[in-house]
């Protein structure tokens, strides 16, 4: 008899406007989702290129100074400073895979190496369309059957109340299962004939998991907003539902996500970009002044340090050393206090399905900020590796100056810049071309207390909508 | 076949909608509960039906507590109410033929189609979503639905209402048939005429009170509209 019920739920959807036009929209937003995604990634691969030759024109301009000052030829590589990892990264993440192949560690910038591609993307489509959806398929769900007089009939025909209220769910279900399920393959598939390769460094059922896990997840986030539609189908007047559903789907998808991240910023503060900034700065001057006050000689006018300083001795290249050291504490300092804001706030608005969707996605395609702490400790290490290879090339370098130093504010960039004699063989290294993959298993880890927190918040509506039943007038 | 004592409802606001009715339908009888808007006629049939639990009282169905077992109870009752709408976006066809099968029926095609064919609705509507029907079209269809149960015990909560003379007529005697396949009938009306051209007994509700019973040959020979109407007008004694 469920059973039976169920297909007629089932075929009732195929039949009825709203189902047919939402789920056009949806598909139709999987396939845009794939075709942006494509120009998209290939705009910021433009950009990304663009960006990388005005970066090595700029670092040419240094060595042509390097040479005319040191008398030498030498060999030069900007090392990026650690804060420059340091990014805030709000609004909509970005699709499935996220991310450009190809690093520039001596670009100075995060957005640089997580270039966004996917304008369109699943989080919106399935977050915000997909849920507003499920509430308005749900919200009716059987107070129509009430005003219809057909859940009487059901009732006296041997269903009893909760076998309705399952069918509608699980026909909502299968309806949304079959949607995304449907609209992820065509936009890996529109994607894929237009030549966009989502492997990137997966294996295919790496990819083919991840996609699976995607799918899973946004099932558990729509159910939420199925049983929300379901609970509100039991009020009394089916005006106040359709009211109250889109109240909580901007409750949900709007006010909570940004309310919590506003009053959070207002309880936990930390300093601004503009007065980080000014204090860096300061800790660069006062180091430096100090290095000033030791080895130059104003009345002289004899600068060790100051001025172009006298490189072969070392000194200015010791000062510009130990003032980047301060500058880089400051900067860490006060990035560690960003990065501690954005994960506080981010908990904050976990209470709001969206935000858990959001944070969820933001694992699995590897953004935002847990994949940004991957990336922070990846770099670092590619960093510290390059590093450690040019002192060594340096010291083994019988015509070096053995000198590092740092073209400080010439243009923008801070950081510690070798000079070595011998050109560097093995450049190509310095791009880091391979991600460091989260493999799916840690994945896992990571989205399963969010998605025990999404299906307790099920259980919860489940148990608010369960009670409301029982004293459900059918009459 | 139903049997109901001092059946009571009180809502959770406190008030009274039915107060300690009882009666009984046998078998190849028709019971007309008559009675004004608000008389508590359609309460006490959500409470035969389960729809609603009672306060307190028994609803005895076929010999089964209704109360204690509505699943098993409900194989037993075909219901319809006053204002059926039907699953719109299906035709008069699926709807009937998914309530058969609800029912645990099966028919054929042709059978299904038929049963709509001899409730007078147009051929070209069979296959049309019941969205284009008219309110009487979908009374009719859901007299059909109530009726292809086979159910021993019928309850009609205002089954005339939009129906018009014809098929009002047809379906009183369609009532009639089921009476004589020994089928108990239980219905709501406040059409008087037709309360009494088709009782065997009336029950006459008042305020959640059942106030007066009549057997067929108490009122047959009567003006049911006066001794009504002299009734509520507080005009009688109680029977």
């Amino acid at each position: 008899m469920f059973k039976l019920n169920l297909i007629k739920d089932l075929k009732l959807m195929s039949k009825e406007l709203k189902f047919k036009m939402f789920s056009g929209i949806i598909l139709l937003l999987f396939v845009l989702s794939g075709i942006a995604s494509v120009y998209s990634y290939e705009n910021s691969m433009k950009e990304f290129n663009n960006s990388y030759l005005s970066q090595k024109k700029l670092d040419e301009g240094v060595l042509d100074k390097a040479d005319r000052m040191l008398g030498h030829n030498v060999n030069y590589f900007r090392i990026p400073s650690k804060f420059n990892l340091i990014s805030e990264k709000r609004g909509f993440p970005n699709g499935l895979r996220s991310r450009l192949v190809v690093d520039d560690i001596s670009s100075s910038g995060f957005d640089n190496h997580t270039t966004n591609y996917f304008v369109l993307n699943w989080l919106f489509i399935i977050g915000v369309i997909c849920s507003f959806s499920a509430l308005v398929f749900s919200y009716n769900a059987l107070s129509k059957e009430k005003k219809d007089g057909t859940l009487k009939l059901k009732l006296v025909a041997g269903l009893t109340r909760h076998n309705v209220l399952y069918s509608k769910y699980i026909a909502n279900m299968i309806f949304f299962a079959i949607t995304i399920l449907l609209g992820m393959i065509l936009s890996i598939l529109v994607s894929a004939i237009m030549g966009f390769s989502f492997l990137s460094n997966l294996t295919l059922w790496g990819f083919i998991s991840l996609i699976i896990l995607v799918f899973v997840i946004s099932l558990v986030y729509i159910s939420v907003f199925i049983w929300t539609g379901l609970f509100l189908s039991l009020l009394k007047n089916e005006r106040n539902g359709i009211i109250l559903a889109l109240t909580c789907w901007l409750l949900i998808i709007v006010i909570i996500p940004n309310l919590t991240w506003i009053v959070g910023k207002g309880f936990y503060k930390v300093p601004s970009n503009s007065e980080m900034d000014s204090q860096a700065s300061l800790a660069w001057n006062e180091e430096f002044n100090l290095w000033c006050s030791k080895y130059d000689n104003p009345e002289t006018m004899e600068n060790k340090v100051g001025g172009d300083g006298y490189l072969a001795e070392g000194y200015r290249s010791g000062a510009v050393q130990a003032s980047d050291e301060k500058m880089s504490q400051v900067q860490t300092e006060i990035g560690k206090q960003h990065l501690a804001q954005i994960e506080f706030l981010e908990k904050l608005s976990c209470i709001s399905p969206y935000s858990q969707l959001d944070k969820l996605f933001q694992l699995l395609v590897e953004q935002g900020l847990t994949t940004l702490k991957v990336e922070m400790k990846s770099l670092v290490q590619h960093r510290n590796r390059i590093e450690e290879t040019l002192k060594s090339l340096d010291a083994g370098d019988e015509e070096s100056l053995h000198l590092w130093y740092s073209w400080a504010g010439d243009d923008g960039s801070y950081g510690l810049n070798p000079f070595t004699t011998k050109p560097y063989t093995d450049k190509d290294n310095f791009i880091l071309t391979k991600h460091l993959e989260i493999p799916n298993r840690d994945k896992l880890k990571q989205t399963t207390p969010i998605v025990i927190i999404m299906l307790l918040m099920n259980c919860l509506i489940v148990i608010i909508t369960l009670f409301k039943l029982k004293r459900y007038d059918v009459r | 076949m139903l049997k109901i004592d001092k059946l009571t409802k009180r809502y959770e606001d406190r008030s009274l909608a039915l107060d300690s009715v009882s009666l009984e339908v046998r078998r190849g009888e028709i019971y007309v509960l008559l009675g004004a808007n608000g008389a508590g006629k359609s309460t006490a049939i959500n409470l035969i039906c389960g729809f609603i639990p009672p306060t307190s009282g028994d609803i005895i169905i076929a010999g089964v507590d209704a109360i204690k077992e509505p699943l098993k109870t409900r194989a037993s009752i075909a219901y319809l109410s006053e204002d059926v709408k039907l699953y719109e976006q299906f035709t008069g066809y699926e709807n009937l033929k998914f309530f058969a099968e609800l029912a645990g029926k099966k028919y054929s095609r042709a059978e299904l189609e038929n049963m709509l064919r001899d409730i007078s609705l147009q051929e070209k509507y069979i296959h049309k979503p019941v969205s284009f029907y008219s309110k009487g079209m979908r009374q009719k269809t859901g007299i059909t639905i109530a009726v292809i149960k086979d159910a021993d015990l019928i309850i009609l909560d205002e089954p005339f209402s939009g129906l018009d003379p014809k098929a009002a007529h047809e379906f009183q005697n369609l009532l009639v048939k089921l009476r004589d396949d020994n089928k108990a009938i239980l219905m709501s009306t406040h059409n008087i005429f037709k309360a009494k051209e088709l009782a065997d007994t009336i029950g006459i509700m008042k305020d959640g009170h059942l106030v007066m019973q009549l057997a067929k040959k108490e009122f047959e020979y009567e003006n049911l509209e006066t001794i009504y109407l002299d009734y509520m007008d507080g005009k009688s004694s109680s029977n």
